[in-house]
């Protein structure tokens, strides 16, 4: 039967971006629109940039969808130009991605190990990373160890000191974009006994995570929780997940001072498993407020160079992506984009009943048959062959040899109104 | 309307603040002392303290000073104000003379305070040159002040208190504000009271300004960790000053602009955009211009509420209901925890206060010596460490306190806070809580022991005096088996006897044994740390001058050292070393002893082995603990257990907020003491009688003999939103009520329970000295364990 | 012992609506396409039709919420089970497809539906609330506007690290959503044995909402008995007139005789402020002035806040100023907090605040700008399932087709109302890291205001 419907759903999703759909259809929203979902699927079946779809920008009238860059043609060569950014800028023990992006924290329970697997080939064969998210270490991610981010978050569910000493990166997840400030929940109902062991609790009980850190309630607590995982795993890059509250200058520049690598922060139109409606609205400021004021400070203190700024919420596509190293991101996480790219309808729907229809977002063991490992990550790689190609041809006619030349460059933008 | 506000109205209202700088924490301390104590002792427990700053901002303040180190009369130091200016721009001195203090104050004397080369202390900005008048208002300029400003209702002193006040502002407002160049401010301007502050660490203060030999009856000092950081102004630095205090302040308000709105609407501007100064400023304006009893006062910042507020009298009730009305609008929220120091017209003497946020998310320790020192500070390796430099120049009767407690904030039991008063007069150190009920150490008292310990003689002991245990004590260090003698003097350390002396004074001498006996076993410090012997037996590793975190930390060598095969570590002169026990991964065979002041996180992430504290623990203690076991032998700190996911925890004394928190799988845990609220919350520990996990609440002193305490829980929250787990409380009096279980609700305690948690009973027995039979007895009869233990489950889950 | 303290809690119930409501999406098969795909599928499983596995895949439908598991499966699909997932779509895009429902859109008026694009609007959202009581809770990131207008136009703010955010929701821990409403005193005063001899005028409520007077053409008796009991079940107070021995009621009055009419109610709302001397010597409660945001209201509620106990400042129900140049609620609001801060009144006299406040996000917004509490409107009419007709901007012009409703009914979908939006601000409160309702009154540091975060962020870009 999976395999009846399995091939149903990949044959169909090869298909709509051609057959197109109709103007009233139910597909997309404002932030991904039907054209944005559609131009995925094209890429991430044919590893090209669609011809006759919009993929650029969606309908959502402000911020990414009103920023584009001033083109002009230049000598360089596409092929010429670098997309590596490194992850650690203030001591030894280099991490260096291929790409400008990785992938952000899903855990499994909240998605499917299927999907977690694709993504994990797809960050290994790209060469560069994904995370965990909060659910534990499950064994069939080791031989992909070097490409996963061990995720501390407030519930700190399946943490344990040899899941942060086999980890090149570590993150700490102090919020997220679509829920700033807000904790999470698993119904018992879908506490398993595989989620159960992994997150070394009771089966059929309900999980929480808290709103905060309870152990970190200042800038001070947060600098010795840093130092905790350094005593635990010397020579782990700490990353440092937050979200985009008034003063998330003043949080990137703490987290530095506490001796973070890498601060990310995840602005309020990011996706998640499951949140609040009025959360991912109101609470915090969009990714794009946030990327000029963090950029702007950290250089005003001097040490923009000593620390690699990730953004994230709300990243749907390569131009996103420039746009966001543009503003000043070193480089951007990414993750709504990956679940469009294995067949994701942006509908919502992933804490229903079985959760998500094509078995992205489930524990159900029928809608978790859907996505394969193989078939999921050449799908994500494909996508990434598609947005590098399109951001090398962007820097090349922005003039540009390094997507690390980009990083600022406000210059370059323009705001069409 | 209230006069001084009426007149304040008329300064010149600068723009009202939105937004403060953001502050990340800070370290704090306060020192009370019935005897003048001089400002080096603060240097030790602000250097420990200073991986809670990070050197942009120190301060500190004293009060009750000495008249003749300020070479003033007894009667100028009394009746003068102290207005101390420090000049940014030494060039601005005149201008300031000449606007400020000349033409309104009669000088009696001035002086410039003497400096060091700040170059010399590592100092990267120039701390201000600081110059201290001593002044009384010209009696023609008050005159005109109380008639401009229709003053004439107050008492001429509250007249020229605002004088003072209001001359401070304009000072301010010309000379430092956050709009323009900044070349002077005030650092302090009360009657027997001096702030001083710099862009440093707060230790740095004191030698800066040569303050070593100051002495003072009342100390707070200060290291600030603001999150900014490329420029830097002295201003920033904490204490902040209303009038007659001087306030730190460890913590970040949420409600910043609704507090600043609040002063605004009375008149007042602040200058220096940080919550600390809005913080000093309320409470001046709480205390002096509408003068609130300190009882009211506290209410009016920490607001008592929920169910805390319902078991209050209902006298009080009507009156905190009264002030929460009026001021709970514009009460600080978010963490904070304010440390004041005070000499205000209307006490009696000179002031040291504490008062935590209602929902103490602050670190915080208060402490008691005889009736001569008082303490208050963010960790109490920091009380011990002032205690320790005291005790050594022999102005301590001991290197401990014979109290240490955390205060819970906006209770019924405590108010969250405490007053040290030093009388004026008699130089007597009296200690408060909100309600003015007085704290006293209870002396020892051993012939309410009813027991004996393992390894001495109780009845030999019982009648010796210092000098005689001492003996007796390095009678036992001396003997050949040295782990022997370690271990027999541990003992010693760990367990309740009848004395003559008072144990903190035992305790002193123990530790000078240990020591000895301690250097008979291999041994390394940190500067033989690389010359370390084959593993053996056990090691003793000298702390001291290994760093408190970092690669070359105690903890990091704990796991080196263990890696090298030794299976017994033996930790001694922790003072404050974090994350001990930390970064081993899977480990079975190994067990460490701690010995002094082991700091935050020990044991966290302990995967299998032991670690034994003989004293107290601190924060963060065992987060995520997976397997093994960790005994304390005295209290823990905040936040103990978070999301731990098995192992066993003993402990003899209390536990500060939020055990447990956030924990799953199967923790075992045994507190002795209580904790002071938000035991297990979000508890997910499966059910216990299933392999889960659970706490056992014994709500005891064990100091003398086994004492019930007044109630086994005073928290409002016990297993909120729990889904798994039990809590086993000793609870014979069934003072635990529904309403303290919000979310979770009592369950037979059946025979099935009691062959649970009885063998983990007789462990805390073998290791305390607290027996199984004390504990079924209540009221002198011996009781079956169902009518003295409890069990409270998580109540089902609402949605 | 044993203290009867009991932390404030609403309790939800399941109000399905009485009244057929349109979903979002609407499902569309073609039939001669099913009916050639069931063909084809048929064949190609003929053969292995005796095994019962695969007799079960060949059953087996795309939809796994049960639009097409009614006995005649996608011929006649079961609309209303749509979610909107389009796996049907995925499955068999020649077949189906999903489209918008117009009808849905077409409810409310534009302020209440201003774009179905995203899959629910603002009366959807009133309806989920009013029917479950729960928080609205779905998967995937925000699909809306990039931002908008009025309470479109700003965020809340959360706590980070600096300040940490407090876990507030399930009661989990302590956050207390009273306010006060009526007058404070300025300080407490105490004679001089150490008595406290001053008293405030005020009256406590548990949430931060009271229901407001809304106009005959679109109330009735239902409404207005579900209104009274659900106030009295939350605790709260309702606005209304022609009442007497209503505790739970601020009685709104037109005259003298109202006023002495109204001695039992919690308090008196004035229609005229000149009654405010007289009405001052008849009634000793919170006596409090309803202000209209006309021309010229800022000057009038600072002159108004020194005699009134409270000011009740009434936008229309779109939330804008009735002034010729309008406005929204949010400015005027900031206008009148800051003045009063000003004037150094603003801790004694309670704003209350009304018009358009129609969802959960709304209150703390209105809080944040100035507001000790705020009242309701159109967000009753519509948990209650009124039908707009038109427009609903102006109280006195406005139609609506009112049902008579079960009064148990009205009452369970407000309560359920105030149930959701109560752990919503208790969400917004935790994330913000502030514990009492009465200290986000004007508490701007935690307000984003998006004109001022765009001009910093793009202000040197070309263009903007």
């Amino acid at each position: 039967m999976a395999e009846k419907h399995r091939a149903h759903i990949r044959r169909g999703i090869e298909l709509l971006p051609q057959l197109g759909l109709p103007q009233d259809s139910a597909l997309g929203d404002l932030r991904w629109t039907k054209e944005l979902i559609l131009a995925t699927w094209w890429q991430a079946l044919t590893g090209k940039s669609p011809e006759n779809i919009e993929h650029r920008i969606g309908a959502s009238g402000g911020g990414f969808d009103r920023l584009d860059f001033k083109l002009s043609s230049s000598g360089i060569a596409a092929e010429q130009v670098s997309l590596s950014i490194p992850l650690n800028r203030r001591d030894s023990g280099q991490v260096t991605l291929s790409l400008p992006w990785y992938g952000g924290g899903m855990s499994l329970g909240s998605v499917s190990l299927n999907f977690m697997l694709s993504r994990a080939m797809a960050a290994k064969a790209a060469g560069t990373l994904t995370s965990t998210g909060e659910g534990g270490y499950p064994s069939e991610l080791l031989p992909y160890k070097d490409h996963v981010i061990t995720q501390v978050a407030t519930g700190m569910f399946g943490v344990s000191e040899e899941t942060i000493q086999s980890c090149r990166v570590m993150e700490f997840k102090y919020a997220q974009g679509a829920k700033p400030g807000l904790g999470g929940h698993l119904l018992a109902d879908k506490v398993t006994a595989e989620v159960a062991r992994m997150r070394e609790s009771a089966e059929k009980t309900s999980l929480y995570s808290p709103f905060p850190f309870h152990s970190v309630y200042s800038v001070e607590d947060h600098k010795k929780h840093v130092d905790w995982v350094k005593t635990v795993h010397p020579g782990v890059l700490v990353s440092v997940k937050v979200s985009t509250p008034i003063d998330v200058e003043m949080v990137a520049i703490g987290s530095y001072d506490a001796g973070a690598h890498i601060i990310h922060i995840d602005g309020g139109y990011g996706g998640t498993g499951a949140a609040p409606e009025i959360a991912k609205k109101n609470i915090a400021m969009p990714i794009e407020l946030a990327i000029p004021r963090v950029h702007r400070y950290l250089s005003s203190e001097g040490v923009r160079d000593k620390v690699t700024l990730i953004a994230s919420g709300g990243i749907r596509t390569a131009y996103d992506v420039a746009k966001a190293i543009a503003l000043g991101a070193d480089g951007c996480v990414i993750g709504t984009a990956e679940t469009i790219a294995v067949g994701c309808t942006h509908c919502g729907n992933c804490e229903r009943g079985r959760g998500c229809q094509i078995g992205i977002c489930t524990t159900d063991e029928l809608l978790g048959q859907f996505i394969q490992p193989e078939w999921g990550a050449r799908r994500l790689l494909n996508l990434y062959s598609s947005w590098a190609a399109q951001l090398r041809e962007l820097l090349a006619s922005l003039g540009l040899k390094s997507v690390q030349e980009l990083r600022g460059r406000k210059d370059l933008l323009v705001y069409r109104r | 309307m209230n006069p001084l506000t009426a007149a304040r109205r008329l300064l010149p209202q600068g723009a009202v603040p939105q937004r403060s700088e953001d502050e990340g924490g800070c370290g704090v301390i306060g020192a009370a002392s019935a005897k003048q104590l001089e400002g080096k002792y603060l240097l030790t427990a602000l250097r420990q303290m200073k991986n809670r700053g990070n050197g942009k901002g120190g301060g500190i303040a004293a009060a009750g000073l000495d008249a003749r180190q300020l070479g003033v009369s007894a009667r100028v130091l009394e009746e003068d104000y102290i207005l101390q200016v420090a000049y940014l721009d030494p060039s601005a001195r005149d201008e300031v003379e000449s606007r400020f203090i000349t033409p309104r104050f009669r000088v009696d004397k001035g002086r410039e305070v003497a400096m060091r080369d700040y170059r010399k202390l590592g100092l990267e900005v120039p701390p201000p040159k600081v110059v201290q008048y001593f002044v009384r208002a010209l009696p023609a300029e008050l005159e005109s002040f109380i008639a401009k400003h229709h003053l004439a209702a107050l008492t001429r002193d509250a007249a020229e208190d605002e004088f003072v006040y209001q001359n401070t502002y304009l000072l301010n407002s010309a000379f430092y504000s956050s709009l323009q160049e900044k070349r002077a401010f005030v650092l302090s301007h009360a009657k027997n009271l001096v702030v001083f502050k710099l862009v440093g660490y707060g230790d740095d203060v004191i030698p800066c300004y040569k303050l070593e030999n100051l002495r003072a009856h009342v100390w707070i000092g200060h290291h600030r960790y603001p999150t900014k950081g490329a420029v830097w102004h002295p201003g920033g630095a904490h204490p902040f000053i209303g009038l007659h205090d001087a306030l730190v302040h460890n913590g970040d308000f949420s409600n910043y602009s609704s507090t600043v709105a609040y002063l605004a609407e009375r008149g007042i501007t602040p200058l220096f955009l940080t919550d600390t100064e809005v913080a000093a400023l309320l409470f001046d304006v709480l205390r002096r211009t509408y003068g609130y009893p300190l009882e009211y006062l506290i209410e009016a910042l920490a607001p008592t509420t929920e169910r805390d507020f319902h078991l209050l009298p209902p006298e009080k009730q009507r009156i905190y209901r009264e002030i929460q009305t009026v001021h709970l609008p514009s009460s600080p929220d978010g963490p904070w925890f304010f440390i004041i120091a005070a000499n205000a017209p209307q006490s009696s003497g000179y002031e040291l206060i504490g008062i935590t946020d209602t929902s103490m998310l602050r670190p915080q320790v208060f402490a008691l010596q005889g009736k001569e020192l008082g303490l208050i500070a963010s960790e109490r390796q920091a009380i011990d460490a002032m205690l320790g430099s005291l005790h050594e120049d022999g102005k301590a009767a001991s290197s401990r306190a014979d109290r240490y407690w955390n205060a819970r904030g906006g209770s019924h039991t405590d108010g969250g806070a405490f007053v040290f008063t030093v009388d004026r007069a008699t130089r007597e150190l009296r200690c408060a809580d909100k309600f003015g009920r007085e704290i006293k150490v209870q002396h020892p008292d051993s012939a309410a022991i009813p027991y004996d310990i393992h390894n001495a003689d109780s009845g030999r002991i019982a009648a010796m005096d210092l000098a005689a245990f001492r003996k007796h004590a390095l009678g036992i260090a001396a003997g050949k088996d040295k782990l022997a003698a370690v271990e027999a003097l541990t003992g010693l350390m760990n367990l309740r006897y009848p004395s003559k002396e008072p144990r903190s004074a035992l305790l002193d001498v123990l530790d000078e044994a240990l020591v000895k006996a301690l250097s008979g076993l291999p041994r390394c410090s940190w500067a033989t740390q690389r010359k370390l012997p084959k593993p053996g037996e056990a090691l003793a590793v000298d702390c001291q001058d290994f760093p408190v975190e970092g690669p070359e930390s105690a903890a990091r060598f704990v796991v080196k050292a263990s890696r090298m095969g030794w299976k017994r570590l033996l930790l001694y002169h922790l003072r404050g070393h974090r994350f001990i026990g930390s970064g081993l991964g899977p480990e079975s065979a190994l067990r460490v002893d701690c010995y002094g002041n082991p700091g935050d996180y020990l044991g966290s992430g302990l995967d299998g082995a032991e670690v034994h504290v003989h004293g107290a623990g601190q924060d963060q203690l065992c987060q995520i603990l997976k397997s093994g076991k960790v005994v304390i032998h005295g209290d823990v700190g905040q936040t103990m257990g978070y999301a731990a996911k098995g192992g066993e925890i003993f402990i003899r004394g209390n536990c500060a907020g939020r055990p447990l928190i956030n924990a799953v799988g199967k923790p075992r845990v045994v507190i002795n003491g209580t904790c002071l609220d938000y035991l297990a919350e979000s508890f997910m520990a499966g059910d216990p009688l299933k392999g889960g996990g659970f706490v056992v609440l014994n709500g005891i002193s064990a100091e003398r003999g086994i004492e019930e305490l007044e109630t086994p829980y005073p928290g409002g929250n016990l297993l909120s939103l729990a889904s798994g787990g039990a809590i086993y409380v000793r609870d014979p009096q069934r003072k635990v009520e529904e309403s303290q279980l919000n979310g979770g609700k009592f369950a037979p305690f059946t025979a099935e329970d009691w062959k649970l948690i009885l063998p983990y009973l007789q462990e805390n027995e073998r290791l305390f000295d607290i027996t199984v039979g004390l504990l079924l007895t209540v009221d002198g009869e011996k009781r079956a364990p169902e009518d003295v233990y409890r069990k409270v489950v998580p109540a089902g889950m609402r949605h | 012992m044993g203290s009867t303290y009991r932390m404030f809690r609403l309790r939800a119930e399941e109000t399905p609506p009485l009244f057929p409501q349109p979903g979002p999406f609407l499902p569309k098969v073609s039939k001669p396409g099913l009916a050639r795909l069931i063909l084809k599928e048929a064949l190609g499983y003929n053969r292995k039709l005796l095994g019962s596995a695969h007799r079960e895949a060949l059953l087996s439908r795309p939809c796994i919420y049960g639009v097409f598991s009614g006995p005649f499966g996608g011929f006649s699909p079961r609309v209303e089970k749509c979610t909107g997932c389009m796996r049907c779509v995925q499955e068999h895009p020649e077949v189906c497809s999903v489209v918008r429902n117009p009808a849905f859109a077409e409810q409310g008026d534009s302020y209440w539906t201003p774009t179905a694009a995203t899959g629910s609007t603002p009366l959807s959202t009133v309806l989920y609330e009013a029917h479950t009581g729960k928080v609205p809770v779905r998967g995937m990131g925000y699909k809306g506007a990039f931002r908008g207008e009025g309470w479109d136009a700003m965020w809340t703010d959360m706590s980070e690290i600096v300040r940490p955010t407090r876990d507030g929701v399930y009661g989990r821990e302590y956050i207390s959503t009273s306010v006060d409403i009526g007058r404070r005193a300025s300080h407490l005063e105490f004679d001089a044995s150490g008595d406290l001899i001053t008293s405030s005028r005020t009256v406590e409520i548990p949430i931060p909402i009271i229901f407001d007077a809304l106009p005959e053409q679109v109330s009735n008796a239902d409404i207005t008995e579900s209104i009274r009991t659900a106030a009295g079940n939350v605790g709260t107070l309702f606005v209304g007139r022609y009442v007497q021995k209503e505790a739970r009621c601020i009685a709104l009055a037109g005259d003298l005789d109202s006023v002495r009419a109204a001695q039992r109610c919690a308090a008196i709302e004035l229609e005229d402020a000149a009654l405010l001397q007289e009405a001052r010597k008849l009634f000793s409660g919170p006596l409090g002035v309803r202000l209209p945001t006309k021309e010229g209201f800022v000057e009038r509620a600072v002159e108004l806040s020194r005699t009134a106990d409270f000011l009740h400042l009434c936008a229309d129900y779109h939330g804008r100023t009735f002034e010729s140049t309008e406005r929204h609620l949010k400015d005027a609001l900031l206008d009148v907090h800051q003045r009063l801060v000003q004037e150094g009144i603003r801790n004694e006299v309670t704003l209350i605040a009304s018009g358009g406040i129609i969802l959960a996000e709304h209150i703390p917004k209105a809080l944040l700008c100035g507001a000790d509490a705020v009242a309701l409107d159109t967000a009753l009419l519509v948990a209650l399932q009124a039908r707009f007709l038109g427009e609903c901007r102006f109280p006195e012009r406005s139609a609506i087709q009112r049902h008579r409703i079960p009064v148990e009914w009205g009452t369970r979908r407000i309560l359920n109302l105030m149930t959701s939006w109560h752990h919503q601000l208790i969400e917004m409160m935790s994330a913000m890291g502030v514990r009492e309702a009465r200290r986000l009154r004007g508490n701007v540091g935690r307000a984003l205001f998006a004109d001022e975060l765009e001009r910093e962020a793009f202000g040197d870009i070309q263009g903007y």
